[in-house]
């Protein structure tokens, strides 16, 4: 039975303006009503083109909690496929990627190709004579489709098309994309994984958060850096800073750093290799002013982007968020490499991720550590009913649409995220 | 190789280890060599530039470790992660240029808070004699576990 709290009519009683109920984070039946009606209702995020270039490439990753096959079939063409053998539910590939035309089932010996189509029954004079193989194909995301190499599925028949989910999160996912030469950025240099006890929702916000950047990364921000460069830069996430919490609608947000002129701190000495990386995007774009756009995006630091429910893309990095359960939460991050650019651009992009994101890193290791620490209080603290999310209430703007704004370490995105998570639970139709 | 050079490798190998262990960094980023390196792969690459690493430090980067290890707001180190190795199975040959190429197990309990977890791999040292002692050129790990889910290696392999 649902708890009648959660039903659509009393869901939007635990989301106020300013604060929200703790249950919406511990309790396991909203994390079981998260992965029907967001995971399974919206599009996910499984992967990107440069992961599986090749017609038979494939990688193993989840929608919410279910395990899929992204698949290129032969033809070219993508597939999300469910994981999961069509006669007795065994997982079909064990391998978290590689190339194969086939995926063979090693209980029975069933055979799937790259489109997931049954090909093959052993011993299939078994079957009743009226067993037709083509209802028996892999269970099928309804929806496969990517945006400037970033591919989404949705298991929702009935969803928007990817554009118009995307919103005004696309011009942000374009300029990622564009700070490459060739247009598209290239995954191919690794993952580096953690895992925490806690909620996905934590990850999710901790993404959007400039408020605690100061105060979790201070031995970063401040001392280290006071030390590496010879200032701290925590006014980038301080209260004075021009960047700006913004909530994009649809769930999406930003951290937008673009008007932080971090060049003007740092110098603006470009070694030769930046220099051509940057006349490579110049040729590559022919809106001028826009490339000079996506180049400052790299000067100035650039934006953090949610896209609604589980990708994040910081400066160089791609995170993926997988719940796993309510209190049990797994995220990849992937450096984003960039193509036509000298090798020497590359690996600084990949030791950079190794310096802030990595398990070892300056930065990634203290977030997680608040994750603990946020679990061990909140999950336990049943007195303690509501969680504030109430900064920036009195001065934000609304723009257009669904867009709000306001400064860094207000909590605007935060209640962007959580419009859209009452907006999905409480959605009558599968829309 | 003679046995008292062989006895002495395996003497900084475990000094090394126990350095670690009683969380005396500064002392362990003392040996490695200004042009040391500090890998642990997380994968199976040949070439650190080739992918992401767990860790990839170079002595500068190492330096900047013990800025975080001092502060007092190393939230991903209160409390300290303890550690207990054994490191075993050591082979040691010798290499141009007065280095020698050193093998080792490692086995390691690491307990945080009530979580105890084991890490176990195959370390590569690339060691240099510099005056009356040893320096590390390189510290490669691989870890058996690399390619898990790793919340906090903060505390070194």
């Amino acid at each position: 039975m649902i708890n009648e709290r959660y039903s659509p009519a009393a869901l939007p009683a635990l989301v106020k303006d300013d604060r929200v109920h703790r249950d919406l984070f511990v309790d396991p039946q909203v994390f079981d009503l998260e992965m029907a009606n967001i995971y399974h209702r919206t599009w996910v995020y499984v992967g990107h083109e440069s992961e599986i270039r090749n017609p038979g490439d494939f990688k193993t990753t989840t929608i919410g909690t279910e395990p899929v096959i992204l698949s290129r079939d032969t033809d070219g063409d993508l597939h999300v496929m469910v994981n999961a053998c069509r006669h007795r539910g065994v997982t079909l590939c064990e391998e978290a990627g590689g190339n194969q035309k086939f995926f063979v089932c090693a209980y029975h010996g069933w055979v799937f190709d790259s489109a997931g189509s049954l090909v093959n029954v052993p011993e299939v004079e078994g079957q009743p004579p009226e067993f037709s193989p083509a209802e028996f194909g892999l269970t099928q995301a309804a929806k496969v489709d990517s945006f400037r190499g970033f591919i989404f599925a949705s298991f929702n028949e009935d969803v928007p098309p990817l554009v118009d989910h995307l919103g005004e999160a696309a011009k942000f996912i374009a300029m990622f994309a564009d700070l490459s030469p060739s247009g598209s950025v290239d995954v191919s240099s690794g993952v580096t994984r953690y895992q925490y006890e806690g909620n996905w929702k934590q990850q999710v916000e901790n993404s959007m958060d400039g408020y605690h950047a100061a105060i979790t990364h201070h031995s970063f921000f401040d001392e280290v850096l006071q030390a590496r460069i010879g200032r701290s830069m925590a006014s980038i996430v301080s209260g004075s800073s021009p960047a700006k919490s913004v909530a994009l609608g649809n769930g999406h947000s930003l951290i937008d750093f673009r008007d932080f002129d971090r060049k003007a701190i740092l110098g603006a000495d470009q070694p030769k290799s930046e220099v051509d990386w940057h006349n490579g995007v110049r040729a590559n774009l022919e809106d001028h002013d826009y490339a000079e756009e996506v180049i400052r995006v790299n000067g100035g630091d650039g934006f953090n982007l949610l896209v609604y429910p589980n990708l994040v893309l910081i400066n160089n990095q791609i995170r993926v968020i997988q719940p796993v359960a309510n209190n049990h939460t797994e995220v990849l991050a992937y450096p984003a490499l960039l193509e036509q650019v000298d090798e020497e651009i590359n690996v600084a992009r990949v030791r950079a991720h190794e310096d802030f994101y990595g398990p070892a890193s300056f930065g990634a290791p203290d977030d997680i550590e608040m994750f603990k620490r946020q679990w061990q209080g909140l999950s336990r603290s049943p007195s303690m009913q509501w969680l504030l999310y109430n900064r920036g209430l009195h001065r934000e703007e609304r723009g257009e649409g669904e867009r709000y704004s306001s400064q860094v370490t207000d909590e605007t995105a935060h209640r962007g995220i959580w419009r859209r998570w009452v907006e999905l639970m409480t959605a009558e139709v599968q829309t | 190789m003679n046995p008292e050079t062989r006895q002495q490798i395996e003497d900084f190998l475990y000094t090394e280890a126990r350095l670690l262990d009683q969380r005396d960094y500064e002392q362990w980023v003392a040996l490695f060599a200004e042009d040391g390196i500090y890998w642990i792969p997380a994968g199976d690459e040949a070439d650190p530039n080739e992918s992401v690493a767990l860790i990839y430090d170079n002595k500068k980067r190492l330096e900047e470790r013990l800025i975080r290890i001092g502060s007092n707001r190393f939230w991903a180190q209160q409390p300290a992660t303890q550690t207990c190795r054994i490191v075993g199975n050591v082979v040691a040959t010798e290499a141009p240029g007065d280095e020698i190429e050193v093998q080792s197990r490692l086995i390691m309990t690491v307990l945080r808070r009530d979580r105890k977890e084991l890490l176990s791999g195959v370390c590569d040292f690339r060691l240099r004699q510099e005056d009356d002692r040893y320096l590390i050129v390189n510290k490669t790990v691989r870890l058996i576990e690399r390619e898990q889910h790793f919340d906090n290696l903060t505390f070194l392999i």
